[in-house]
């Protein structure tokens, strides 16, 4: 075959291959400078793909800085690469990034003859930018990779706290499971979504039973309306906790008594979220407390039968004519009659102290003159104060308002002051008795020219059962419950007590003890309580 | 003669409020529960009760609840040695004109006492 292919047809036939292949096919004359030195080329020709793939146009007879001005300075190596091939070396094949086309190109290049080369060259740009797509997508990848790892740390630590803070919530779950309080969690409208075990065992309901329900909607025993009232409006309006006493109802039918806690949970905007309801049993502490009260208030009246009956039987003996005793005997039944009076008062003082400290005590405030208490506890002692020959003043500020205070408490209070202050001031002593107004409090002074309260024995003074020792020595009666008694009355009240001593000797050396009590000008706080005292 | 119904299950006490009440001039009759004050006032009729609280057999609240019950307008006053709020008022509740606690007054104030309701 080979011989009937004659020299044009090969000529055709390369022709036609140059012209037709894919790849761009440019033939070239080299231009250098002095020593050899490439400086351009021409384009001398071009196959059709050529203009495609560079999208030159008519480069044919131009030299190539005609054809894409600053290719000299963006592709030197081109000239270089070109240059030494068609100074007749070696085929060579590289790519190239043609800034001026922002094209990307696999170049093969040879020469044919010296001076000449013809460079083939494919578009490899999507090529290129696929691969710098790919190499992006590793980069990508790669920070994905990473910030997966890091991600993965992150989770790992967070898991690790969430599984501390979970194991931490299931120690408190199991605390709060376990409590004998009675622990409920209601969502804000009242629906139990939690209850411990407590609430079985005080209530008799099972937790599964409650879950779902209205809360205490099982074991409630009504309460007045005012008293629910007064809870929703702590807990949903103001948002505070309800603390209070309430009577409920076992599944058994019966009744018990519990000290309740309500409080709400609040979200970020402060809204409720849920409430927490702590319930504890004192059915018994309240049987106990009055078991006590009642033990304490028989106790004083089987003391008081035969103290009267001994108080009576004396006063006849004393009073009545029949008796006819004589000047001996008078006395010794006068010591006995004081001896048991103060009996009687021992057994009352203990009895308001037992009052006191069980908070079983009543303060019924009353719109009341002071001044006219005072009066009044001042002639009850004007006897026992003109015996001793003490001078007893009186300073009322005529300023001073009426005042809510319990007359019975005051009188208390006063009683114990001013019977002190007789008690330990020596004869023909002075004794004075101020009522003043001072800011919003009002003031009772009682001053007197007594004996005084040693300096080291000031800070016990208000000590139950305490005495200091000049008024051991004074009186060796007296029960060390008055100062303690007032002062729990007064605080009790709202207001406070104090006073100023230049402190006494055991020898009874006048220096003058100034007691000073306030009320507040607003009156007593009221306080309800279940015995009141005498 | 003003005649007075002591009720008081403490013999020595009623004894000696019989005597002091008796030196005043009055006519006393001691009775020493609450079953037999119940049975007394069903009988008799007086110008004033001296009434114990704290008693075996009938207390003086159960008296007290009696009296009204029955529509008997004597007075009466409660000498007892409870002391407590709840207790006066309660008595006081059921009728009682006054109230004293025994230990807390002489002879001599009760003898007034009773004259404040007497005259």
């Amino acid at each position: 075959m080979a011989d009937k292919i004659k020299p044009k047809d090969f000529e055709n036939l390369y022709g036609s291959l140059f012209d037709n292949t894919i790849d761009g096919l440019a033939y070239c004359q080299m231009i250098f400078a002095a020593q050899e030195q490439p400086v351009d080329f021409i384009y001398v020709r071009v196959n059709k793909n050529f203009e495609e793939l560079t999208g030159l146009k008519n480069a044919e007879g131009k030299k190539v800085t005609e054809l894409i001005p600053g290719i000299n300075i963006s592709n030197p190596e081109l000239f270089e690469i070109y240059g030494r091939v068609a100074l007749g070396g070696k085929p060579e094949r590289f790519e190239t990034y043609v800034k001026p086309l922002d094209r990307w190109f696999l170049v093969s290049v040879y020469s044919p003859q010296k001076n000449f080369f013809t460079a083939v060259f494919q578009n490899i740009t999507s090529q290129k930018q696929t691969e710098k797509e790919l190499a992006n997508a590793v980069i990508a990848a790669k920070n994905v990779m990473n910030d997966l790892q890091a991600e993965k740390t992150k989770l790992a630590e967070a898991n690790t706290k969430e599984e501390a803070l979970v194991k931490e919530l299931e120690k408190f779950k199991l605390a709060v499971d376990n409590t004998t309080d009675n622990v409920i969690i209601t969502d804000p409208e009242g629906i139990v979504i939690y209850a411990n075990r407590s609430v079985e065992k005080i209530t008799g309901y099972r937790p599964e039973e409650a879950i779902g329900k209205k809360s205490g909607a099982l074991w409630k025993n009504p309460m007045p309306v005012e008293y629910y009232q007064k809870m929703w409006d702590t807990i949903k309006k103001q948002k505070k906790t309800f603390t209070s006493e309430i009577q409920n109802k076992r599944k058994s039918g019966e009744v018990y008594t519990a000290l309740i806690s309500i409080y709400p949970i609040l979200d970020k905007n402060g809204e409720i979220e849920f409430f927490v309801s702590v319930e504890r049993d004192i059915t018994k502490e309240k049987e106990v407390e009055k078991a006590k009260t009642e033990f304490v208030s028989l106790a004083s009246h089987q003391l008081r039968t035969p103290l009267s009956t001994i108080n009576w039987y004396l006063e006849m003996l004393m009073s009545d004519d029949k008796a006819k005793l004589n000047d001996d005997q008078t006395e010794y039944a006068k010591e006995a009659y004081l001896a048991s009076k103060r009996m009687v008062g021992l057994v009352n003082a203990l009895l308001n102290v037992s009052r006191i400290e069980m908070g079983t005590f009543i303060i019924e405030p009353k719109l009341i003159n002071i001044a006219e208490i005072i009066k009044a506890v001042i002639s009850e002692f004007e006897h026992k104060s003109k015996e001793k020959k003490l001078e007893v003043k009186v300073a009322y500020e005529l300023s001073v308002p009426k005042v809510m205070a319990d007359p019975k408490l005051l009188d208390i209070v006063c009683q114990n002051l001013l019977e002190n202050a007789i008690n330990y001031t020596p004869s023909g002593g002075k004794i004075k008795v101020s009522l003043k107004s001072k800011g919003n409090d009002i003031l009772i002074i009682v001053e007197d020219t007594g004996i005084g309260i040693p300096k080291i024995q000031q800070p016990m003074i208000f000590t139950k059962l305490f005495r200091a020792d000049n008024a051991r020595e004074q009186k060796t009666f007296g029960n060390g419950l008055g100062l303690y008694m007032t002062k729990s009355i007064v605080e009790h009240s709202g207001g406070k007590i104090w006073f100023s001593s230049k402190g006494g000797s055991a020898s009874g050396g006048e220096s003058g003890t100034t007691f000073y009590v306030t009320i507040p000008a607003s009156g007593m706080k009221a306080k309800t309580g279940t015995k009141s005292l005498t | 003669m003003r005649k007075i119904l002591i009720v008081e299950d403490e013999k020595p006490l009623a004894r000696v409020m019989s005597l002091k009440l008796n030196s005043v001039g009055y006519q006393t009759t001691a009775v020493f529960n609450g079953e037999e004050a119940i049975a007394i006032l069903a009988k008799q009729s007086f110008d004033l009760v001296i009434l114990d609280l704290l008693m075996p057999k009938g207390d003086g609240f159960s008296v007290l609840a009696h009296l009204n019950k029955s529509g008997i307008k004597t007075p009466v006053i409660v000498a007892s040695n409870l002391a407590q709020q709840e207790d006066i008022e309660k008595a006081k509740k059921l009728g009682a004109v006054d109230y004293f606690v025994k230990s807390d007054i002489t002879l001599v104030e009760m003898v007034n006492k009773v004259k404040q309701y007497l005259q």
